[in-house]
């Protein structure tokens, strides 16, 4: 029998296929293992890129504020500091800050309606429309850019680049895949925005008196667990359509202090403006996805997306920071009234101050068959001696002080920057009752000025021009700045007796054979207050005018016996 | 035929012998490659789940406010791995969160020990080292 040469060759031939199948497979199977490696490696850059696009949009994506005064009465808010002290601001908004400028327009918008609604708008709703306008130039900018992919792309590289991908290649590294895949969503709808409003301690939550903020306007926190420092805090809805007067006002939705996160395509794609309009015409994003590439140059390349929902972690108080109400005390006048005829008449009129002066009044012939009344002399200015600020606006004679307190308090709450900080008419009268403000009054003459402000964003102080400009040199470009409203009477001639009460009798000369019959002295105490609404866009969103005077009736009568 | 039959069975061992010869030669070259392979593929997983637990690390330290919690969410992240008769240790090698927000990366380091299941003169332990970076989102805004 004879043995073929391919029989004695058969276990080389089948070892060697073995082997290189066995080879094979196990490269394969590396290759496997490395490429899923790789894709993994791709994705947590893609993630730690996505993230920083995320973080980094918040801050580092501008909007510079133009030239115009509409955009600059932005400046305030154009800072991270929620009230910063030298009152200058910034010149940038971002995707921090855009909300800010959306509460100062808002407030403006308000302070313009309810002056509006009461008939003293003069030319703050032109001004709050001006103010709506610069708002929204600045947000429709911030959005293009935040829209355009190319302002995010250094940000994804610089993290993207540092995590490795060495799997795919010892060379390989992640970068920026340009295109479709980079798009923004609108999240979170109907959810908080960062712009915290004052819970019911500050009347109507901080809102002009004759303007109510719709309930479906604000929510708490809608966060799964509620940080307990926030959980009675109230906050405006995002992307909800604020309505004030004939205006929309949109704020970006930002849950109470969570951090930026990942998020998933399906949620990210639902909510994006293209698939689930909004009616805000360039809403601004607060999500963003983004494609990186990985690989090295002639071997496979892995691609991954990425989703991250932004959030910068701030909240600020809807606020129009660094404004003040101006308060002005006209000139007080004693005017003294005779009856020479049987019916008053106002012979004189004098100045007094803060510190009483005994005043007099002599008229000829002064009463009927009088040849002279002297009303002698009378104490004048006892109703404001040593007075707090507190009591020459709301005391005696006081009137119908409530609208006047509801303005004041409502533009306390205006002013305060502080998140959780709020304004009651008890911290009004409080502030107003302030020492020094007595101090002030004895030492003035004339027309005197207060001015109240928050220094600091969260206390309201009332002072003089000159100390206020000092504790606030932030003041001195705005003090002298008028409210753009027309004013108002909110107190119409209040009176009261005078007190103490003077001397019951005036000092009476009969004209000649005619006798004596009364000689009568009697004074009261008047008030007249006017409002004037500012609406803030020049910083003033008010001015308090207080007139007081003080009348002393002289009657004498004689009569031929 | 005698004669045949005793050339025949010379042939017949000579064949055997020959296929023993050829699978001890074949298997000296199969068995360390097939060995080598799964060394190979050992590596490579422990290289991926080296910086899978980097990654996380990273991310947990990336949540937190301050370098204590960070550096103690980072080994949180940790804790799960058991150490098992090929791979030996995973720890972190190097970690550095910053105190405030100037600096706004975390990164971290880990090592990995790693026996080699079938060890080759001179590559009986192996250390893998991964690092990553985030960005940190656990900063308040001061």
């Amino acid at each position: 029998m004879k043995i073929s040469r391919n029989d004695k060759g058969s276990m080389i031939t089948l070892a060697t296929v073995l082997l290189l199948f066995l080879i094979v497979l196990g490269l394969g199977f590396i290759a496997f293992l490395m490429f899923m490696g790789g894709q993994s490696e791709t994705k947590n850059a893609t993630d730690a890129g996505t993230l920083n696009v995320g973080k980094k949009a918040l801050d580092d994506v501008t909007v510079n504020l133009g030239p115009q005064a509409n955009q600059q009465i932005y400046r305030d808010v154009a800072t991270d500091d929620p009230h910063a002290p030298n009152g200058l601001g910034g010149n940038q908004i971002n995707l921090r800050r855009i909300n800010r400028v959306w509460a100062k327009a808002l407030l403006i918008q308000a302070n313009a309606e309810d002056a509006r609604i009461k008939g003293s708008a003069g030319s703050g709703s032109a001004n709050a429309t001006q103010a709506y306008n610069g708002a929204k130039t600045i947000s429709d900018q911030l959005s293009t850019r935040l829209n355009n992919e190319t302002n995010l792309h250094g940000f994804f590289n610089d993290y993207a680049s540092k995590n490795s991908v060495r799997m795919l290649g010892k060379s390989a590294q992640i970068k920026v895949k340009s295109g479709a895949n980079w798009q923004t969503s609108a999240m979170d709808r109907g959810a908080e925005s960062n712009i915290y409003i004052p819970d019911n301690s500050a009347p109507n939550r901080g809102f002009p008196p004759h303007l109510n903020l719709n309930n479906s306007n604000f929510t708490q926190s809608t966060r799964s667990n509620i940080p307990a420092n926030a959980s009675n805090y109230s906050f405006l809805k995002g992307y909800n359509s604020i309505r004030i007067g004939n205006k929309s006002f949109w704020f970006v939705p930002f849950l109470y202090d969570a951090k930026p996160h990942l998020v998933s395509r399906r949620y990210f794609e639902q909510m994006q403006p293209a698939s689930n309009p909004i009616a805000w015409t360039n809403p601004v994003p607060n999500a963003f996805s983004t494609e990186g590439i990985a690989g090295q140059t002639g071997s496979v390349n892995e691609t991954a997306r990425s989703w991250v929902l932004t959030n910068p972690r701030q909240t600020f108080k809807l606020a129009i920071p660094h404004s003040f109400l101006d308060i002005q005390l006209d000139q007080m006048k004693s005017k003294w009234y005779f009856y020479p005829v049987g019916f008053p008449i106002k012979t004189q009129e004098r100045n007094y101050n803060y510190i009483p002066t005994s005043q007099s009044s002599i008229s000829f012939p002064g009463g009927v068959g009088c040849t002279s009344v002297s009303s002698g002399s009378t104490m004048i200015g006892t109703e404001v001696a040593f007075r707090s600020l507190d009591h020459i606006i709301f005391g005696g004679p006081s009137g119908n002080t409530s609208e006047l307190e509801s303005y004041m308090v409502n533009r306390m709450n205006e002013m305060v920057t502080e998140v959780g900080e709020s304004k009651s008419a008890s911290d009004l009268h409080r502030c107003l009752r302030d020492a020094s403000t007595t101090a002030v009054l004895a030492a003035s003459q004339g027309e005197t000025h207060f001015y109240m402000f928050s220094p600091n964003g969260k206390d309201v102080v009332v002072r003089p021009k000159a100390l206020a400009i000092a504790q606030a040199p932030w003041l001195a470009t705005k003090i002298n700045k008028n409210p753009d409203g027309s004013e108002r009477k909110l107190i119409n001639n209040a009176k009261s007796v005078m007190l103490p009460l003077p001397s019951p009798f005036c000092t009476v000369v009969p004209l000649p054979l005619f006798v004596m019959v009364t000689n009568l002295k009697w004074g009261t105490h008047h008030k007249d207050v006017w409002w004037t609404p500012g609406t803030g866009y020049n910083g003033n969103v008010g001015k308090v005018r207080v007139f007081r005077s003080t009348k002393v009736n002289s009657l004498g009568v004689c009569v031929f016996p | 035929m005698v004669s045949n039959i005793r050339q025949i069975g010379r042939k017949g061992r000579k064949k055997r012998g020959t296929s023993l010869v050829e699978a001890i030669v074949a298997a000296i070259i199969i068995v360390p490659v097939a060995l080598f392979l799964l060394d190979l593929s050992v590596l490579v997983l422990a290289n991926s789940i080296n910086d899978k637990a980097v990654k996380n690390a990273a991310r947990a330290a990336a949540n937190q406010p301050d370098g204590a919690s960070a550096w103690q969410a980072a080994n949180v992240s940790l804790a799960s791995f058991r150490s098992s008769p090929i791979v030996k240790s995973l720890t972190i090698k190097s970690f550095s969160f910053p105190p405030s927000n100037a600096l706004e990366t975390v990164s971290c380091t880990t090592k990995m020990e790693v026996k080699l299941p079938v060890p080759f003169p001179g590559f009986n332990n192996i250390t893998f080292l991964a690092r990553a970076e985030e960005p940190i989102v656990g900063h308040k805004h001061k």
